[in-house]
């Protein structure tokens, strides 16, 4: 240590300025680091924390400053160590300010006010606080003539019927409670994926389902030109469809949608006759996906499954959807598998489709949505983590009854950066395990997804194959196989899509 | 700040949280638990004049709570002395331990102390805290307000809870340990350093497993 004569003591107030106590800690430490300080302090300049820094000979003789400044203290070995030191302190201080990390004079908006400041040009609000605060947050954006999306659930059904007339009132959007997906003007929002543009516009009711569509029709070389989200409860007898309704308003005077497509599990049958006399005089031919409806074709469109809504609008886009057969049973087996269906799915419309499709048939199976509320228990959606749903499949190669073990993989904006490797890890270990009691366990799947979603899907796919799932284009086909494995009618056909939908 | 939006809201939309500490059946298996999990915690150089050093503040806790419990008004005084506005952070390590010893009093009231010593230190507590009051920062000053009125902090509850539970003493002061640099540890040294004061030593020997001591925080 050198001699205390040659010590030098500086220090440095900042009028008013807080920064967080790790942020503090993290500064003073490593000025103490640099080579020749003795000793740093960084503290509030309370009288307590200047008595300290006196007892410690740690305080200058000048120094004044209130308790809501910022102190820096340097000892060191000499004065240019002390000056560095505390110029390098101060730059750490003024660093952390602009990446407004450790500061707390916080940057970030924390109200819908406080964000209109900062971008006045705002049109929308995207909400997604706990369920009980939400409807407070979406009534202050609608107030302020923004549209709302809101990904918050657990919002009361009064809540929300009363927010969507406010928002009717205002001719804004209010897209959701729960509401999963949307892409505005291309821009997406929740759980989307990249989508290219085209002639297409999407009401749903239903978040994966509007994926699903979206993503088929993506692939049949068409494209969106709106997704339009409205929340699960909309087409329900007690929201009436207000949002869909006010949704296809918009579409019905936007010139860059020219077919519309609604998604929703079948409606309450007063909304239902509602909503279908309202399509028919829209203007534009329509698609009704209701998911479990019997096909018909009419001034609207009913299809019963998210892949037949995709394909029908595809058609009326002059871009017919013929999926190829991404893979399957190479020995194309024709005896009826034993055991039963499992389906574990992380996107609940998914679950439904499956359910359609299996039911259609005839077969019997077990289909869960393991995003629902009972499943999820507190854990984050399993698109966001897929460990959840990955421990089931692992589960599922224990369970002897199980022939087949149906699963979807949503890719896209807000959904995991690589899903497909939990899953393949769960399904190597689920086969493992059924193959060492003299058992093959068959796992079908679909990629939800497209070209230019950022977890590359041409990788996600390789990745699920490797592990040994059957991969089909979509998942209504993936359904459809395997129907055809428990029904041991498996032909090479089992794949062909909707080859009747040519415009 | 403009509220003109909240009151936009009808009151039937407003939720009122009450954040005041109920009297808990404080175990004091967890008090002693939560007491040497907190003492693994290893910040500063460790000297009494070291002021990025929180440790002195905490070790006041036990003493500033038995002087409030004696009506001793003098020592209460000299003791917040040394507190208000002491140590590191936006709220200096010895208000989060101040804040700390209302939050353990108003817990271990009905179980370890009779309600008549319990009302009375708070009220020589408060009394004498708010004439220092010019001595710390604007944040800590709003802590200190809100608990002498009784109010705390959600992350205050959780700790509380730990209090009645010795399973939860490690999730509590893992939480606390992730409050800030030292505020979090303070706050809770504050809360079972107090009450540990008032819990009966099972036996003359030293009993608790010594936890791990955890290594220094690095300046990362």
């Amino acid at each position: 240590m050198s001699s205390p004569h040659t010590e030098t003591l500086q220090a440095k107030v900042f009028p008013r300025l807080y920064r967080d106590s790790v942020a503090l800690m993290a500064l003073a430490s490593s000025i103490e680091k640099r080579e020749g300080v003795l000793r740093a302090g960084a503290v509030m300049a309370t009288p307590g924390n200047l008595e300290i820094l006196g007892r410690s000979q740690m305080l200058p003789p000048d120094l004044t400053a209130a308790p809501d400044d910022l102190v820096l203290v340097v000892r060191a070995a000499d004065e240019a160590t002390a000056t560095d030191a505390l110029e390098a302190a101060e730059a750490g201080l003024t660093s952390a300010e602009q990446r407004g990390g450790g500061s707390s004079t916080e940057v970030a908006p924390q109200t819908i006010a406080e964000g209109l400041d900062v971008t006045g040009e705002a049109t929308l609000a995207t909400v997604s606080t706990p369920g009980t605060y939400a409807p407070v947050v979406v009534e202050q954006a609608l107030r302020q003539g923004l549209h709302v999306f809101c990904f918050s659930d657990n919002v009361s059904l009064q809540d929300e019927v009363r927010l969507k007339r406010m928002a009717v009132d205002r001719r804004l959007l209010l897209m959701g409670p729960d509401c999963g997906t949307a892409v505005l003007d291309g821009v997406p929002l929740g759980f989307a994926n990249a989508v290219r543009s085209g002639p297409v516009a999407i009401v749903a009711a239903s978040g994966t389902g509007a994926q699903e569509v979206s993503c088929l029709l993506d692939a049949a070389g068409s494209g969106i030109s709106q997704l339009i989200g409205v929340g699960g409860r909309d087409l329900s007898g007690q929201v009436g469809g207000l949002m869909t309704n006010l949704a296809l308003d918009l579409v019905a005077a936007d010139d860059a949608s020219e077919i519309v497509v609604v998604v929703s599990k079948p409606p309450a049958p007063e909304v239902a006759e509602r909503l279908l006399a309202r399509l028919e005089r829209l203007g534009k031919p329509v698609v009704a996906c209701l998911l479990g409806e019997a096909d018909a074709d009419g001034p609207v469109a009913v299809r019963g499954t998210l892949e037949g809504g995709a394909a029908a609008a595809a058609a009326l886009a002059k871009k017919p959807l013929t999926l190829p057969r991404d893979g399957g049973d190479e020995d194309g087996s024709s005896t009826p598998l034993p055991g039963r269906v499992l389906g574990l799915y992380t996107g609940g419309t998914l679950a439904s489709e499956a359910k359609v499709v299996l039911g259609r048939a005839g077969v019997q199976a077990e289909i869960l949505d393991l995003g629902d509320d009972q499943y999820t228990a507190g854990r984050p959606h399993p698109m966001i983590d897929p460990s959840a749903r990955a421990d089931r499949v692992a589960e599922a190669g224990a369970q002897r009854d199980v022939g087949l073990v149906l699963v979807d993989l949503v890719l896209g904006f807000g959904a995991s950066a690589d899903p497909a490797t939990p899953l393949a890890d769960a399904v190597r270990s689920a086969r493992t395990t059924a193959a060492a009691d003299g058992r093959d366990l068959v796992v079908v799947g679909s990629v939800c997804g497209t070209a230019a979603d950022p977890q590359d899907i041409a990788a996600q796919r390789r990745i699920l194959r490797e592990a040994g799932v059957v991969l089909q284009p979509s998942n209504a086909a993936a359904a459809r196989y395997a129907v055809a494995r428990v029904t041991g009618s498996l032909t090479t056909e089992s794949t062909q899509l909707h080859s009747q939908e040519t415009a | 700040m403009d509220f003109g939006a909240w009151r936009a809201i009808p009151s039937d939309g407003i939720f009122r949280v009450d954040l005041r500490i109920r009297p808990a059946a404080v175990d004091p298996r967890a008090v002693r638990r939560l007491v040497a999990l907190l003492r693994a915690d290893q910040v500063g150089s460790g000297a009494v004049d070291d002021v990025m050093d929180p440790r002195p503040s905490r070790a006041l806790a036990g003493p500033l709570l038995r002087a409030a419990l004696a009506a001793d008004g003098e020592r209460v005084t000299h003791l917040l002395s040394r507190l208000v506005g002491a140590g590191p952070g936006a709220t200096p390590a010895g208000d989060d331990v101040i804040v700390g010893v209302l939050a353990g009093l108003d817990a271990a009231t009905g179980s370890l102390l009779p309600g008549s010593a319990a009302h009375a230190a708070r009220a020589l507590l408060g009394d004498r805290l708010r004439p220092l009051f010019g001595r710390t920062t604007t944040i800590s000053r709003h802590d200190l307000t809100a608990a002498i009125a009784g109010e705390f902090g959600e992350h205050v509850h959780l700790l509380v809870a730990a209090l009645s539970d010795p399973a939860a003493a490690p999730a509590a002061v893992a939480g606390a340990r992730n409050r800030g640099a030292t505020s979090g540890v303070d706050l809770a040294t504050g809360v079972a350093g107090s009450l540990a004061a008032l819990v009966p030593r099972p036996t003359r020997r030293r009993t608790e497993p010594t936890p791990e001591p955890t290594p220094q925080r690095s300046s990362a």
